[in-house]
Formats: structure tokens, C-alpha cells, sequence
């Protein structure tokens, strides 16, 4: 290419950008929101939707509230204000996230653990936790040399946010010392928990067992996944499923519902209602899952939706003092289908729908804004109780030996299903 | 089909040629593969430009369900108007523009399109909207969200850019097919011709944008569509381990196929091992790591197996591959990976579009270098291609940052001003400074690649230098290869000399001498080094890469480079030759010293005590008995007479005697008249009829020395019944020589008898007088032919100094 050639080329360029940037136009945008008409806003909205509104004195809670940001300049001044009103609903659904804290991602440590017992309840293969030689079972005495931070919920090590190192004693079930670690947290996880199963043979028959742990948002295969284990089990000729969700202490009702639907059968399976009491049903129809009718993405499966050879199978639901929240959904999807048995522990008593908004700065906002209600019109505020009380050994968990399994496989063994065979 | 038009292979191409029921069936799998990858393509390009439309349109940024109550629920998106100005989640719509919203219970997702109006951005539209059951709340939004905005202050309609979109990756589409299709019409017999086609088909179409899309918005098709995208890249590797000659080029390389299914089939059972449902570091990298071990093998052929012609198509194909890659990667990386995404606004409106379209653009080069390499890979050279396109990425990067360091300096340095100002200044700067800034990068590139040879003058000048600085001569021609070896980035460079026969000095063996740089290639390139039309030698040339022939540019160079070789090596052959001469004459002196004194102590000396003592005792017997003193003197003068002879012998061996008596013609002629009777041979002795001017006594002995040397071989080996020696003095020019032929009618000399001693001593004596001597031998007729300048007295006046004794 010889110069010329190239200086008209650059010349034409040059002439493009000069006549576009002169006929670049300016645009108006939308112009930020006041601070205080942000912090009216958002009070009503809590007032609108948390369901927990009725246990306080709303009136004063809002005079408070409105008192501790006077005249705010921006919206950041009307944070303790709100995290203020936070308090005084004080439920374990209710969570405000300022713009920044949204946006980063927490360190992460490689396990769950749950409060207020503290023992930890699952450790990601190849992660800080599992590097560090902390075990399933193990319960947490001290983090940074002091007791852990009751904090309901299982990612409370973003509490130590700052510290990279991490030094934590443990109490191990057999061993009479306490075992001091030092964990060193990871800038990301890549680890997703996804659904496993197993089919449990005995003498009389064989159960399906599958374990749904929390669905961790990112992958859109839980629903797949979890029916790929249903699928594998069920050819295997199966007359009853364990449905493991003593670990499930969040997430997504909606995958889940998707995910076990097989088991769970078509048909309304629970639903929320409001305080003012209004009433929207969860729905599973032809593999996808409806809340008030509309049909919720989260519940995608690819490929086909499987069937169960014999639908509607006996169903023993474990559950423990972590299964909370989405996993407490889950569990009142099953109330009141027949065949249906509970074991285990109390489950931790938040079985709510949460309400979530983005405010006008980005921030973002969740209350408790519906109790669950099951199939038959029951509904849940608080920790439901399991049919038969079985404790769970953290240190078996998931194993041969774990008695709350034995318990559900030895129940569904003598249900007609199985003893037919 | 006419395919003895196209350039015949090197490699024996029937390996990759398909038969009967084979031929039908590959045809149609490639129709088959080929309308799928199309399929998805074309399948893709209404929702790709729906997708452009919907985000490039100016909106409020909302939701809109209908709930059991039948009123209308808004869900705000984050960064969007409606949400800015702040509308909750949940919030109940009443009013649009102050008009009441009606109750309506619909599960349509149009909800949006059918309330609100549409409007360009940055217009205003009113909503009520209530919290809760709290009253009603009016907001002022202006139609806007980032990369709408941005689009928008170009002057450019969403419409535009989704029209303008479709009828980019119609005619991307067109030329892939076109390509695909010439080479099916042409090689569709070739297996190979239709894997190769089938690639790029695949990866451009196959995999493009369009097919993602496809797989994001079609659920239910994943599972094949994940077993499709995995046996795209299965095929992609299958082919470089195949590509160009059909057969994998070592064994190890067949683990890669084997390993390809095991994988295949992992991916199927477990679909969590798809590269694109693992998390983007692990995904990205199994895809890495599973091309590159295409582009190894790849590699591992083009330096181990292939011949010069496969080397020129893996380069094309490996060229266009890896550009391909990257776009398809890039793009890849801004569609499907969450979080991955370009930030919203000017930067993905920019790439929308410029970015996508350049992309396939770039992308195109795969289609166009497979079908080179595979139909026209004679015609091309590649490097070319390779040379510009780093030059203009480079140049491209340049002028960004440039452009981007600009700006970022300016906006800091003059705040307040337009963006406007900003932009013109650098787009200033950056037309100016392009073209210097192309012709450095150029200039680096070329030197990068080929070394100095843009610059013949800086290779003479530096080769000038270089010789000019060497003194010893041993080093002239090492540092001859040297220079060229570094200043033209070759990985060798020899010096061949003609092996000097004419100098039959023990010193030089059979074999050339080499002077070398580098490690010796198998395949070298030959230039004559040529000193005055004599062909003295040969430069021998590896080319940068092996199997790669010279650019005619190259060429061109190393000739230039090779005359002014051919002068070095002459002058360092002429020096050697110097060396070798005095060398030999110094040998001679010495040997002719050591003979002469032998004799004389050996022979003479003794004989003259013996004859000495033998007349003390004559004298003796002379008193007392002189009769029998008579047989002692007798034997005495017979020893005498011996001694006589044998002075006479040795001085005869120093000048023949007959020379200075009877002058050389008549001394030949005496000789010949001695050797009457002892042979059948008729011997003539022809002189010009004015007889021959003086000769000296050099040139004399060297004449009569050859003469009787080669008469001696006629008689002993010729069997020759004539023989003429003919003298005859000519005129060259301002040099005067006498030309001395010897012919004979005997069986001519031996064939392998390349020099005998007589011959070599006849071509010395020659030479010491700066003179030459030829021999021509067939049947009845050998010539030897000794010429003599009458003029060399420079060498005579050494030999004269070097041989004193010649002078008695």
C-alpha cells in the first residue's frame, strides 16, 4: 500500500470522526433522585411489603428513622437510617446492600457453616477450607482468636472481610483438643454445588436418594442436573426417594421446584401469602415451574423433562436446624401430598418470601414480604417440626451410617410401594 | 471436472482421494454438515437482529406483569431510568402520560409495547405509579438507558443498526459459502479439500454469534446443540492433525482423535464437562489448551515432516486459523460469558458497530487461506500477508493508544472543554503522525523478518567494513558468512572454493573447502561466486525457514553479495597460491643443496684422498722401485679420468653443458642424435627458419628439462612411431612467448592418470617461470604443449637470487 493511499485513507477518517463528533447531539438523562424523596421511598416500600411490619410500631419506627436523616445531601447519608429500620424488623430475609458492597464479590473460604451451633455443614472440594484440613462435622470454637459472629445465614465469613489469613480452632467429634487451622480465603470460587443421588439398595427393594444443596445462582443447570440424578435413579428401579435438604439453606425455590418436580408431581404445590391476604400459588405444569401463573426462567430444563416410571412415589424429606429459607420452601412444597414423610431436625423458621428492590442509587434492599403456604391452605411462619425427630451426625452426613437416612429408607421400605416387591 | 488445470501436489495426493460409494457419501455429508452449520447461522441472524434492535432502542428500563388483581406490576431494571428516578420493584402502574392505565389481566409480554409509547431518547414520558397501597406518584423519565444513548448521539436509529447488521453477516455468510462452494466444485473428491471446507464452515458459521444466540434462546435444542459445539472443536483439531496430507504425521499424533472422542463422549454423559458450563477460566482454558495442541501438531509436522510445497499450506492454513480463532474467541467472549461483557454505552455501541463487522472481516482471512492452500498454494507467497498484517495490527494498537493517551491527556490538561475539541486535536495528531509511524513499523517488521535486506546499501557497506577491518587472510572469508549470516537473519551461510586441481600441492585434498555459518540445513540454496568470468567457487544459502524458497528480493541481494565474494575468495586463493610457491621453492633449494653436497662429500671427496694417498705411495715406489710404480699411477689416472667424469656428471645435472656448447635447438637435437639405434621412434626437432631469438639461461633449462622429460615419457610409455617438437617464439600483444609443442602418434596417455610426477615437474618447471603447460591426450595424437613468457622477470630475477648455482 503505498503512502498516498494511506494519507487519503487517514484524511477520510480524520474527516468521519471531525462530521460525526459535529453532529453528535447531546442526549439528557435522567436526573439522580433526590436523597430524602429516596429515603421516603424507600420506607414506604418496606412498609408495603415486609410482613413483619405488624410486629413493631411502624409509626414511630418511620418518625425514628426519618428523624436520623434530616435534610440528607446524598443519598449515602440516608443509609443508617435504613439499615436502623433493618434492625427493628430484625428478620433473618431482611438485607441492605449499598451500591459498592453489591457490586463486590466476597473472598471466599470454602465451606458453609451454620449458626448458631456453628458446625460446618459442607466444604468445597479444593477449596481454602478443605486446603486448610477443616472437616464436615467440625464445630467452629474461635475465628481470629475470637468466638465466631452469630450471624444467621451460612457466608457470615464475609464479616472478616479485611483478614486474607485466617486463624480458626475447631472442636472435632473424637478428639478431646481443639484443632487450630489457618485458612487462607481465595479472591473467587469457581466450585458450584450442584444436586448428586445415589440409589440405596437393601434386601426389600432399592430407594432413590438425591441431596439438593444450595443452589448458588450463577449455573442454570440445577434443575438439569438434579434430573439427570432423578433419571439415572429411577431406571434403576426405584419404589421411593429420600429428599436430602439439610443442607439447603437458601437459594432459589424456583430451581428447586423444577429440579425435584419429577417426585413432586404436576399440580398447585404451595404457594405465598401476603399480609393484606392475598394469595399467589407456585405451580408445576409440563416441567415448568408458574408463581401466579407466570412462568419463572429459573426453572429452565434442558432437553426433555423426565418422568417417573410410577409417578407420585413415597417421599422421606430430611431436613435439619440449616434447612432455612428457599429450602424451607421446599420443604412446604411437599405438605400436604400424600406419602410424604419428614425426619430429622426443626427447620431454622424462616420460610418467607423475600421481597427485593434496586433504590435509585443502585443500593438494594430485601424484606420478608410473604409467608409460605402449602397446597391445602397451611401456612408457615415459623420452624416446622419433622414427623420423626432423628439428629443429624454432620460427620455422617450423606453416608450408610447416617441415621437420619436409615430412618427415611427404613420408613419407605415398608410403604405399599415397596413392599409389593 | 477439470482438475488437471490445478497444480498438481508434491505429495502423492491419491492417499486423500475419494471413490465411488465413498465419494457419494462424503459429498453428502459435507451438503449435510454444511445446511446445518447454515441453518443455525441463518436461523440466528432474525433473533441477532432483534436482540440489537431491542437494545439499542431508548427505554425507561421496566418489567411489566399483570398481576391476580389484574393491575400492572412494574419490576425496574437496574441503571435505567425508571429505577434512577426511582421506582420500586413491585410498584402498581396507573397512569401513562396522565392517561389512566385499565385493569387487564394478560400474561403477554408485550405489556411495555402496548403501554408505553416509544420515544427517541432523551423525550420525556410521565408515570403514576403507586407503593403498596399507598397514592399514587407522578415520575418524569426521559427515554434513555447507556448504549441506546450513546447510539443516539450519533444520529443512528436502532433500526439502522439492526438492518445494518443483517446485511453484514449476509454477505459474511455469502463469502464463506462462496469459498466453501468453489472449493467443493473443484476438490470435492479430495477427503481433505472437504474437511478442510468444512472447518471454516463450521467455525465461522457453526459457531458464530447467530448459532449462540440460537443456543441461548432454544433450551429444548442444547443437548445437541452442546454435542454439536463439542464435535466442532473436536473436527477443528482433527483436521489440523490430518492437514495437508491426509495421513497423521507420527503415531503419537493419533492419541489426539482417540483422545477427542473420549472427551466427546465424557461431555455427553456428563454435561457439566462442556468447556462453556464450567466456570470461564477452566471453560476458556480446555478450549485453549484442546486448539493448541492442533496448532503443536501443526507445528510438529511443519518442522519434522513436510516438504517445501506443505509448509507453504500449513502456513497459509495455520495463518488464517489462528486469526479466525481470535475473532470467533472474541466474539464468543462478548455474547456469551456472563460478566465478560464490554461495559455498557459508547464502548459496546462502538463495537456493535465497527468492532463485530471488522471482526468478520478478519475472520474472513480462514476461508480465504484454506482455499489457497488448498487450490492455489503454489501461486502465493505468504509472507507478504504475514509482514502487513503485523505491521497494521500494530499500527492499529499504536494509533489507539495514541489516540487513547491523547485524550486522556488533554481532558485532563484542559478541563471544561468540549469533548469535541478533545477528539479533533487527537484524530489530529493521529493522521499526522500515522504514516512515519506506518514506515517505522514497516521498517522494524521487515527487519524483524528478513533482516537488513530493504537496505542493500547498509549490507555492502557493513560486508566493506567487515573485510576491510580483517587483516589475517585466513579470516577474511569466515567473517565474510558471518556478516551475511547476521545482517540478513539466515540461519546459514557457506563459502564452497573450487578445489584448485592446477596446483597438485599435497596440501590440498579432494574434497571443497567450506567456510561456514551456522548449522548446515538439508536444503541450501547455490549462488557461483564469479571472478572475471571464472566461476571460483559457490555461495551456498539456507533459506529462514526450512523448506522456504529465497523472495526474488533475497535473491537479488545475495548476488550483488556474491560478486563482491567472488573478489575476496579470489584474493585469498591468490594469496594462498603465493604462500604455497615460495613455499615449494624453498623446498627445492634445500633439496638440491642436500644433493649436491652428498654427492661431492660421498663421491668426489673421497675419490680425491684415495687418488692422493695412492700418489704418496707412487712416490715412494718411485725411489725404490719405480717399475712397479707404474700399475699405481695407472689406476691413479683411471680414477682420475672417473673423478672427471663424475664432476663432469654433476655439473651436467646443475646445466646441461650442451646448452651452453651448442645452444638449446641444437643441444635437443644432439640429444635425439645420442638416441639413434636405441629405439624405433623418428624423431623431428622443427625450429622457426630465423632460428629463435636469445632465450635465457632460465628459460633455456626449463625448455630443454621439458622436452627431454616429455620425450623420455614418449619413448618409455607412448609407443609412438613419430614424434615432432616444434619451437615457435609468438607475439602476444606487448608479451613475447615461446611455445614448445610436443606431439606424438602413440596410444595417448592413460585415462586415470591424471598427473604423473614427469607431468607435474614439466607443469612446475612452467610455472616457476610464470608459464604454463597443457597437456591434450587421445589416440595417435597427444599434445604437450609448454608455453614460456619471454618477459616474468620478476620470478626470474627470484629464481636467479634463490638458485645461485644455476649460474656456473
Amino acid at each position: 500500500m503505498n503512502a498516498r493511499l494511506v494519507n487519503s485513507i487517514m484524511l477520510a477518517c480524520f474527516l468521519v470522526i471531525v462530521l460525526t463528533a459535529c453532529t453528535a447531539r447531546a442526549i439528557p438523562t435522567q436526573p439522580p433522585q433526590p436523597a430524602d424523596e429516596y429515603l421516603l421511598n424507600a420506607l414506604d416500600w418496606i412498609e408495603t411489603h415486609s410482613v413483619k411490619v405488624n410486629t413493631v410500631d411502624w409509626a414511630t419506627v418511620r418518625e425514628e428513622a426519618l428523624a436520623l436523616a434530616s435534610e440528607p445531601q446524598t443519598t449515602a447519608d440516608t443509609y443508617p437510617a435504613i439499615l436502623f429500620v433493618m434492625k427493628q424488623l430484625g428478620d433473618s430475609a431482611t438485607f441492605f446492600l449499598p451500591p459498592d458492597d453489591k457490586k463486590k464479590k466476597p473472598d471466599s473460604v470454602g465451606f458453609n457453616a451454620f449458626y448458631p451451633d456453628a458446625v460446618i455443614v459442607s466444604i468445597d472440594p479444593g477449596g481454602p477450607a478443605e486446603k486448610a484440613g477443616l472437616q464436615v462435622g467440625d464445630v467452629i470454637v474461635s475465628i481470629n482468636n475470637a468466638p465466631p459472629l452469630q450471624w444467621q445465614g451460612t457466608s457470615f465469613l464475609d464479616l472478616y472481610d479485611k483478614d486474607v489469613n485466617l486463624p480458626i480452632t475447631v472442636r472435632r467429634v473424637g478428639q478431646d483438643q481443639p484443632i487450630q487451622v489457618a485458612l487462607t480465603k481465595v479472591k473467587s470460587s469457581s466450585h458450584q454445588s450442584t444436586p448428586t443421588g445415589r440409589t440405596i439398595r437393601t434386601d426389600r427393594g432399592s430407594v432413590g436418594y438425591i441431596e439438593l444443596p444450595v443452589e448458588s445462582g450463577e449455573g442454570q443447570l440445577y434443575p438439569t442436573l438434579a434430573q439427570q440424578v432423578i433419571r439415572e435413579s429411577d431406571q434403576q428401579g426405584i419404589c421411593g426417594w429420600i429428599i436430602d435438604l439439610r443442607r439447603n439453606s437458601s437459594g432459589d425455590i424456583w430451581s428447586y421446584i423444577a429440579a425435584i418436580g419429577p417426585i413432586l408431581g404436576e399440580g398447585d404445590v404451595g404457594g405465598f401469602t401476603y399480609l393484606d391476604g392475598t394469595r399467589e400459588l407456585w405451580t408445576y405444569k409440563g416441567g415448568k415451574v408458574f408463581w401466579a401463573d407466570i412462568e419463572r426462567d429459573e426453572s429452565l430444563v434442558e432437553g426433555t423433562v423426565y418422568e417417573l416410571n410410577h409417578p407420585i412415589p413415597p417421599v422421606a424429606l430430611l431436613t435439619s436446624h440449616a434447612t432455612m429459607a428457599a429450602g424451607e420452601l421446599a420443604v412446604v412444597t411437599f405438605k400436604g401430598r400424600s406419602n410424604v414423610r419428614m425426619f430429622g431436625e426443626l427447620t431454622n423458621g424462616s420460610p418467607f418470601l423475600v421481597f427485593h428492590t434496586g433504590l435509585s442509587d443502585g443500593s438494594f434492599l430485601g424484606v420478608s414480604g410473604a409467608y409460605a403456604m402449602d397446597r391445602i391452605g397451611h401456612v408457615y411462619d415459623g420452624p416446622m417440626t419433622p414427623d420423626e425427630v432423628v439428629s443429624t451426625d454432620w460427620t455422617l452426613f450423606g453416608s450408610d451410617r447416617d441415621p437420619v437416612i436409615l430412618a427415611g429408607r427404613d420408613w419407605l421400605l415398608h410403604q405399599p410401594d415397596c413392599a409389593q416387591k | 471436472m477439470n482438475t488437471q488445470s490445478l497444480p498438481i501436489p508434491a505429495t502423492p495426493s491419491n492417499s486423500t482421494k475419494l471413490r465411488g460409494g465413498w465419494l457419494l457419501l462424503g459429498r453428502l455429508v459435507w451438503l449435510m454438515i454444511v445446511v446445518i452449520a447454515v441453518g443455525l447461522f441463518v436461523k440466528g441472524i432474525p433473533v441477532h437482529a432483534d436482540d440489537l434492535r431491542d437494545q439499542y432502542q431508548p427505554k425507561i428500563g421496566v418489567s411489566l406483569i399483570s398481576n391476580p388483581s389484574n393491575e400492572i406490576v412494574i419490576f425496574p431494571w437496574l441503571d435505567y431510568p425508571a429505577s434512577q428516578a426511582g421506582i420500586l420493584e413491585g410498584d402498581v402502574l396507573l397512569a401513562v402520560n396522565s392517561k389512566p392505565i385499565q385493569p387487564i389481566h394478560t400474561a403477554s409480554e408485550d405489556l411495555v409495547k402496548e403501554l408505553i409509547p416509544d420515544g427517541p431518547a432523551g423525550t420525556p414520558v410521565t408515570l403514576t405509579v403507586r407503593t403498596g397501597n399507598l397514592p399514587g406518584r407522578e415520575y418524569e423519565l426521559l427515554f434513555g438507558g447507556e448504549d441506546p444513548v450513546a447510539l443516539a448521539q450519533l444520529g443512528l436509529s436502532p433500526n439502522f443498526l439492526a438492518k445494518y447488521a443483517t446485511v453484514m453477516e449476509v454477505i459474511f455468510a455469502l463469502i464463506c459459502l462462496g469459498i466453501a462452494g468453489v472449493i467443493f466444485l473443484r476438490k470435492s473428491n479430495d477427503w481433505l479439500a472437504l474437511l478442510a471446507s468444512l472447518s471454516f464452515i463450521l467455525l465461522l458459521l457453526g459457531v458464530s454469534e447467530n448459532s449462540i444466540l440460537v443456543y441461548v434462546n432454544n433450551p429444548v435444542w442444547r443437548p445437541a446443540l452442546d454435542l454439536w459445539f463439542a464435535l466442532i472443536l473436536f473436527e477443528l483439531v482433527v483436521f489440523f492433525c490430518l492437514f495437508p496430507d491426509g495421513r497423521f504425521a507420527s503415531r503419537w499424533t493419533r492419541i489426539v482423535p482417540v483422545l477427542g472422542v473420549v472427551w466427546i463422549v465424557a461431555q455427553w454423559l456428563d454435561p457439566l464437562l462442556y468447556p462453556w458450563k464450567m466456570s470461564f477460566q477452566k471453560g476458556f482454558g480446555a478450549i485453549v489448551v484442546w486448539l493448541s495442541i492442533g496448532l503443536i501438531v501443526q507445528v510438529y509436522r511443519y518442522r519434522y515432516h513436510s516438504n517445501a510445497t506443505q509448509r507453504l499450506q500449513s502456513k497459509w492454513v495455520v495463518f488464517g486459523m489462528i486469526a479466525a480463532t481470535l475473532g470467533v474467541l472474541g466474539l464468543a467472549y462478548n455474547t456469551a460469558l456472563p460478566g465478560a461483557k464490554l461495559p455498557s454505552g459508547f464502548p459496546t455501541m462502538l463495537f456493535d458497530l465497527i468492532g463485530y463487522p471488522v471482526i468478520q472481516l478478519f475472520m474472513l482471512f480462514l476461508p480465504l487461506t484454506i482455499a489457497i492452500a488448498i487450490l492455489r498454494y503454489r501461486l502465493w507467497e505468504i509472507d507478504i500477508i504475514v509482514n502487513r498484517t503485523l505491521v497494521y495490527i500494530a499500527l492499529t494498537v499504536s494509533v489507539i493508544g495514541i489516540y487513547v493517551i491523547v485524550v486522556g491527556a488533554l481532558g485532563t490538561t484542559i478541563q471544561g472543554r468540549s469533548n469535541l475539541l478533545i477528539s479533533v486535536l487527537a484524530t489530529g495528531l493521529v493522521a499526522v503522525l500515522v504514516q512515519p509511524l506506518r514506515d517505522w513499523l514497516q521498517r522494524g517488521v521487515n527487519r524483524m523478518m528478513y533482516g537488513e535486506r530493504d537496505d542493500p546499501v547498509t549490507v555492502l557497506s557493513q560486508l566493506g567494513q567487515r573485510l576491510e577491518g580483517t587483516l589475517a587472510p585466513d579470516a577474511v572469508l569466515p567473517s565474510l558468512v558471518e556478516t551475511v549470516a547476521q545482517t540478513l537473519k539466515l540461519p546459514y551461510v557457506a563459502i564452497e572454493t573450487t578445489a584448485d586441481q592446477r596446483l597438485e600441492s599435497p596440501a590440498t585434498t579432494d574434497s571443497s573447502p567450506i567456510i561456514a555459518y551456522g548449522q548446515p540445513q538439508p536444503d541450501v540454496n547455490r549462488l557461483p561466486l564469479i571472478y572475471q568470468s571464472e566461476t571460483i567457487g559457490q555461495l551456498l544459502v539456507a533459506p529462514r525457514a526450512p523448506g522456504e524458497a529465497l523472495s526474488p528480493m533475497d535473491r537479488h541481494l545475495l548476488e550483488n553479495i556474491a560478486h563482491q565474494a567472488g573478489m575476496a575468495v579470489h584474493a585469498v586463493s591468490l594469496t594462498a597460491d603465493l604462500q604455497r610457491s615460495r613455499q615449494r621453492l624453498v623446498t627445492a633449494r634445500e633439496e638440491e643443496r642436500r644433493r649436491l653436497r652428498r654427492d661431492l662429500h660421498d663421491g668426489l671427496g673421497p675419490n680425491l684422498a684415495s687418488q692422493g694417498l695412492k700418489l704418496a705411495a707412487v712416490k715412494q715406489l718411485l725411489e725404490k722401485d719405480p717399475a712397479s710404480a707404474i700399475p699405481l699411477l695407472d689406476q691413479v689416472m683411471t680414477q682420475n679420468q672417473s673423478t672427471v667424469e663424475e664432476v663432469r656428471r654433476l655439473v651436467y645435472g646443475l646445466r646441461p653443458p650442451a646448452l651452453d656448447e651448442l645452444g638449446l635447438v641444437a643441444a635437443i637435437r644432439d640429444y635425439v642424435a645420442g638416441m639413434d639405434g636405441k629405439s624405433t621412434l623418428q624423431i623431428e626437432v622443427i625450429e622457426p627458419p630465423e632460428g629463435l631469438p636469445p632465450l635465457t639461461a632460465a628459460m633455456e633449462v626449463a625448455a630443454y628439462r621439458i622436452v627431454l622429460e616429455a620425450l623420455t615419457n614418449v619413448i618409455r610409455h607412448a609407443q609412438a612411431h613419430h614424434c615432432a617438437i616444434r619451437f615457435s617464439p609468438h607475439q602476444n600483444g606487448s608479451n613475447a612467448i615461446l611455445q614448445i609443442e610436443i606431439v606424438d602418434d602413440g596410444i595417448g596417455l592413460p585415462r586415470d592418470l591424471r598427473a604423473g610426477v614427469g607431468l607435474r615437474s614439466m607443469r612446475e618447471r612452467a610455472e616457476e617461470l610464470d608459464g604454463r603447460l597443457t597437456v591434450e591426450s587421445q589416440p595417435r595424437l597427444t599434445r604437450v604443449l609448454a608455453i614460456l613468457p619471454f618477459g616474468g622477470t620478476v620470478l626470474q630475477a627470484n629464481l636467479a637470487k634463490q638458485m645461485p648455482m644455476e649460474k656456473e
